[in-house]
């Protein structure tokens, strides 16, 4: 039990670094190939962790072996176009101007249901709201709207929107983040202007952000029942 | 792109550590069928004292090599050994020439079969 323990921890630091290693990429997102090697991990490194008569080193090694070679053909494949074909394949067009390409729907085995459910999961009730319909490598259908099914945008309406830039978060749970105030360009100074006119400290705020046009949102912190009494 | 260095290290250093294994391997169980030979051929001989110090020889060897070859081979393979190895002092001390001879040649086999397992040939890759 111990034994199995101390490899399970051994194991899952081993995997969160690899998989760390790896990069960024949620489910969704994997190439098939990275698919492939997650899930070949997760068995990889539960093998050893309930078997303690298999040495340890039999799942580290594979796992270690699978995701250089990943990072290796990930790097190949951001060289070589003819490479990223090959391992990634292309992205498959399943409705052109508005006509579903019945062909190219038989060669990857997806059916009309399938296709309907994406274009709900899209928001569009019907193919002919669609102009066209991308099959990506990574299996997501990106769907783009005929021109009377696009949303109308502010250029569209020549409205002139100032650009917010990104909020930065200085206090998270009543922790101020000095880093993320100098990356506003604020200080101290402007924080506790920010909070004295409110009565706030900043460790009664649970979330705090800031932007580039200096909006402000403040949330204070949830006072406990118990707190209040 | 930063990652493809130390991938490639991992991919150039794995077979270094497969390779020297292998050769651990084979240099220690080759040491450890030589010694249970000598105790072998002692036994036949009628030299029973110096089989015991031979049987205690492979006992040692056992003991200083199981660890590192835990490493990289399954416990089961290892506990055969053990169980044999601990047959072979009570064999020799009891008179039971045969017996002794024929445990001792079945650890010899054992021992190839841990070497054999982890060699680089087609029949283990498929």
């Amino acid at each position: 039990m111990g034994i199995s323990f101390i490899r399970t921890i051994i194991l899952y630091i081993i995997v969160i670094s690899a998989m760390r290693f790896m990069g960024k990429r949620q489910i969704g997102e994997l190439q098939p190939s990275e698919l492939v090697v997650t899930i070949l991990i997760s068995e990889l490194a539960a093998i050893p962790m309930q078997e303690t008569g298999i040495p340890l080193t039999s799942g580290i090694i594979p796992i270690l072996t699978l995701i250089s070679c990943e990072i290796i053909l990930s790097a190949i494949t951001l060289l070589s176009t003819k490479a990223r074909r090959i391992i990634s394949g292309r992205p498959s067009v399943l409705i052109m101007n508005g006509q579903i390409i019945q062909k190219e729907m038989r060669k990857l085995r997806f059916s009309i249901d399938d296709l309907l459910e994406e274009l709900r999961i899209s928001g569009h009730m019907s193919v002919d709201e669609v102009d066209f319909a991308v099959l990506e490598t990574n299996g997501k259908l990106s769907v783009f709207p005929s021109g009377a099914n696009q949303p109308v945008t502010a250029g569209m309406m020549n409205i002139d929107i100032p650009a917010g830039g990104l909020p930065v978060t200085v206090i998270s749970d009543g922790y101020v983040s000095l880093p993320s105030l100098t990356h506003a360009g604020r200080d101290m100074n402007w924080l506790q202007k920010q909070l004295t006119p409110i009565k706030l400290s900043p460790t009664a705020v649970f979330l705090m952000t800031v932007d580039s046009l200096g909006k402000t949102i403040i949330i204070p912190k949830e006072i406990k029942n118990n707190e209040k009494n | 792109m930063k990652k493809i260095k130390p991938a490639i290290i991992i991919l150039i250093i794995i077979p270094i550590i497969i390779f020297s294994s292998h050769s651990y391997l084979k240099n220690v169980t080759s040491a450890m069928s030589e010694t249970l030979n000598s105790a072998q051929m002692l036994a036949q001989s009628g030299d029973i004292n110096g089989a015991v110090k031979m049987v205690d020889k492979f006992n040692n060897q056992w003991d200083k090599y199981k660890g590192v070859i835990a490493t990289f081979i399954k416990h089961n393979e290892l506990d055969i050994v053990n169980l044999s190895a601990a047959k072979l002092k009570p064999l020799i001390k009891n008179d039971s020439k045969g017996d002794f001879l024929a445990e001792c040649e079945s650890l010899k086999v054992q021992l190839h079969h841990i070497w054999e397992t982890e060699k680089f040939s087609v029949d283990n890759i498929l």
